[in-house]
């Protein structure tokens, strides 16, 4: 494994600011286009908008106690006031994996909790480590019922790469042979407990259509390439000082640093990609120091953008020249466009009265999952809306923050059915595909700035009639499981969540066939300007309704082999 | 329109805000609060703590230092009206107690801090059903609710409370999904 002191730190003139290759953003996709790219051999400048994070001894909060926090890891009324948004994600334990609202505002024209972590790892310190393939079901979605544009890419273009990518993470999950939902290279899956596996024994009794499966998650249930094992916390969001769950602090970017060919710059803005239109490609990026606003020309011969869905739109849009006067390979006009998001917070819960001699030690960090079962096929399609839903779930007994405010006893009696496990529950909650549409975007404020004098960004996102369907039926649907299956007290949920709520941005500078309805190829290549790749979560043309961070890591694999290629050939 | 706030707007809008509750109580939990007073009441907060979850064959909030997180949520966790809804109602603890027991609440005994205690809880039971939910969502909770609520997240989270009265494992190493549950096992203290 790699030492993170083997990073060379950038802080010499501009003689020595160019480099092989160039990643913008040190997050899930950027780790891994920092690892490949100098794997194979690329002298590689990792730019980080945020300060650095270096595993295990940047994780201040990691081994606390609760009683070791002054308020308990209650939200404060400053957080709520000063953090409107980030505080909606985070904790007294991982706030300061969280960006503050006040240093970085955007506009909503439409509400839209936009979650950021500017730090080296971005949010991978944070993500929720749900892991999912995506299939040929998503892959022709747009081009079976033509919302958005057809994926230049199948199933087996990518298969392959979620091999690869998935052999290096570690996902704990089981095979289960689901068409539409393709096993990943798997570590033993985290169990289930025994409402659960009842509930899965149910479903699979009730319906012929439906499945129960263990929740697939980048924690790793073995140790696996020098981390972990996950030690059952579930304190995944402070940093894991085991390294039991993959991000790019603990993974990617100490590989990318032992090869001694990572430069990592912290504090580097990446406001502009600089064109030459004498080689009709990017010559390199401009950036702003975050602390001393000083602005630095870094230079590569091929650039990749994981800046993350909205801040590498806005990056896009705010590099004009000449060739590009609306933005950076935005001849198509597409960029900021098709904006998703996955909407979450429809569902049911229910209580079961059985097990009561049952319990369970550990904290696993996962829960359990139900596929899509919607719009599969012609039996499985629905009048009232297309695409579907797979629901994350999780059984557990009911403990003192459920049971407080049952009734109103006080006393010694009170404090005898605090020590006491309650009824089980389940909690089962739909994560929907969102259509890909063009009126929701971000543009640029150009006359409002940050402190950085950059433009903030703007983003109009409205759910349309069929995700407003979507989940009027998955709730309905959660509900009726739960029944079938004999709990109680059954009630379905809508929590009317704000979008941007899943932390799932995509789209916003699509992949496609055509240059003049997309902007990038099958390769991540921007049309324009054939030696920027761009694959995070921006260059989805539809979202499916998996959880998207393994098909980024993919896609950024696949991308930086077709592009070390292209460079052997003297193609770009 | 969904139905929460369908409901909202037969109750507040066209209804007046103020329906069922008076002018002065609407000012009363939106003044600023009296923190000073929470800060000079520690011994008070603490007896008030001890009657919600005593000492036992295991410590009690009073050892497990309940009152101090008590005042630090309520100074910082608290919303306002939260705020002035527990001082409140730890001035009206001491005006009941000196108008009926001719005492501070500190100097009654345990069993006179229970009576006291639940004559709060009365005064503050809410109406059943939606109406009352839309009580606690504009009117704040009850004092009592709000004390319980405290004391309980206060406790716990401490250390005695997590490792004594609940079962805490930091670090369990391992998942066990399934298990018998064992004689004596009280419930985890953290999910």
């Amino acid at each position: 494994m790699g030492d993170p002191k083997q990073v060379h730190i950038n802080n010499k003139g501009l003689a020595e600011n160019t480099y092989d290759a160039i990643v913008v953003g040190s997050g899930i996709s950027g780790g891994w286009a920092a690892k490949e790219l100098c794997q194979k051999g690329l002298k590689t400048l990792l730019l980080e908008r945020g300060r650095n994070v270096e595993h295990i001894k940047d994780y201040p909060t990691a081994s606390m106690h609760p009683w070791e926090f002054a308020n308990r890891l209650e939200l404060t009324e400053k957080d709520r006031a000063e953090n409107p948004v980030q505080c909606q994600a985070y904790n007294e334990g991982s706030k300061h994996f969280y960006v503050n609202d006040l240093d970085h505002p955007y506009i909503q024209s439409n509400p839209f909790n936009w979650i950021r972590g500017y730090q080296v790892g971005g949010r991978s310190l944070v993500w929720g480590r749900q892991t999912y393939r995506l299939s040929d079901l998503d892959f022709e979605a747009n081009a079976k019922d033509g919302f958005g544009k057809d994926w230049p890419i199948r199933y087996k273009d990518i298969a392959p790469w979620y091999d690869y990518v998935e052999t290096f993470v570690g996902i704990s999950g089981q095979a289960e042979g689901i068409p539409h939902l393709p096993d990943s290279v798997f570590l033993p899956p985290m169990e289930m407990n025994c409402v659960e596996k009842h509930f899965k024994e149910a479903v699979k009794k009730q319906y012929k259509d439906r499945t129960v499966i263990h929740g697939r998650v980048a924690n790793l249930s073995r140790g696996w390439n020098g981390r972990g094992p996950c030690q059952y916390r579930n304190l995944c969001d402070r940093g894991c000082p085991f390294g039991g769950y993959f991000s790019s602090n603990s993974a990617t970017i100490p590989v990318a640093a032992a090869t001694g060919n990572l430069t990592l710059r912290p504090h580097a803005i990446v406001h502009e990609i600089i064109y030459n239109p004498k080689t009709n490609k990017a010559s390199g990026v401009r950036i702003i120091d975050e602390l001393t606003k000083k602005t630095t020309d870094y230079f590569a011969r091929i650039i990749f953008m994981n800046a993350s869905t909205v801040a590498t739109a806005s990056i896009l849009l705010q590099s004009t020249s000449g060739r590009f006067p609306n933005g950076f390979g935005n001849a198509s006009g597409q960029v900021g466009l098709n904006l998703m998001d996955h909407h979450i917070g429809s569902g049911a819960t229910g209580r079961y009265n059985g097990f009561t001699d049952q319990y369970y030690s550990g904290r696993r960090p996962t829960g359990i999952y139900i596929p899509r079962f919607r719009n599969i096929n012609e039996q499985t399609k629905r009048s009232d809306f297309i695409r579907g839903y797979g629901y994350q779930a999780d059984g557990e007994r009911r403990e003192w923050r459920d049971n407080m405010l049952a009734d109103d006893s006080f006393g010694a009696s009170y404090k005898q059915t605090l020590t006491k496990a309650g009824p089980w529950s389940m909690w089962m909650g739909a994560w929907g595909e969102c259509l890909p549409n063009p009126e929701n975007r971000i543009s640029l404020e150009k006359d409002k700035k940050d402190k950085w004098g950059l433009p903030l960004v703007n983003i109009h996102f409205e759910y349309g009639n069929n995700e407003a369907a979507m989940r009027k039926d998955a709730r309905q649907s959660a509900a009726e499981m739960l029944d079938a299956a004999g709990f109680t007290n059954v009630l379905p949920f809508d929590y009317h969540t704000t979008a941007g709520s899943a932390v799932h941005e995509m789209g916003t500078a699509r992949m496609g066939k055509d240059p003049k309805t997309s902007v990038l190829n099958e390769n991540n290549q921007v049309h324009d300007a054939k030696n920027v790749f761009i694959t995070d979560g921006s260059c989805m043309p539809s979202g499916g309704c998996q959880n998207p961070s393994l098909t980024y890591m993919a896609l950024t694999a696949r991308a930086c082999d077709f592009a070390v290629n292209e460079l052997k050939k003297n193609n770009l | 329109m969904n139905r929460r706030k369908a409901i909202l707007s037969i109750f507040f809008i066209g209804g007046g805000a103020g329906a069922g509750f008076s002018g002065y109580k609407w000012y009363s939990i939106h003044k600023t609060a009296d923190i000073l007073f929470l800060e000079n009441n520690k011994a008070l907060i603490a007896d008030l703590a001890e009657t919600i979850i005593p000492a036992t064959d295991t410590p009690g909030a009073k050892a497990a230092m309940v009152h101090v997180t008590v005042i630090s949520m309520i100074k910082a966790v608290a919303d306002r009206k939260t705020k002035n809804i527990f001082i409140d109602g730890l001035k009206e603890v001491e005006q009941y107690t000196a108008g009926n027991y001719h005492k501070s609440f500190t100097a009654l005994s345990p069993v006179q801090q229970r009576e006291v205690v639940a004559y709060f809880r009365e005064k503050g039971k809410n109406y059943a059903g939606i109406i009352g939910k839309i009580k606690n969502k504009f009117m704040g909770k009850s004092f009592f609710h709000i004390l319980k609520e405290y004391t309980t997240t206060a406790f716990c989270t401490s250390k005695p409370g997590a490792t004594q009265t609940l079962a805490y494992d930091f670090i369990p190493g391992k998942y066990n999904a399934c298990m018998p549950m064992a004689r004596g096992q009280h419930s985890w203290a953290t999910k």
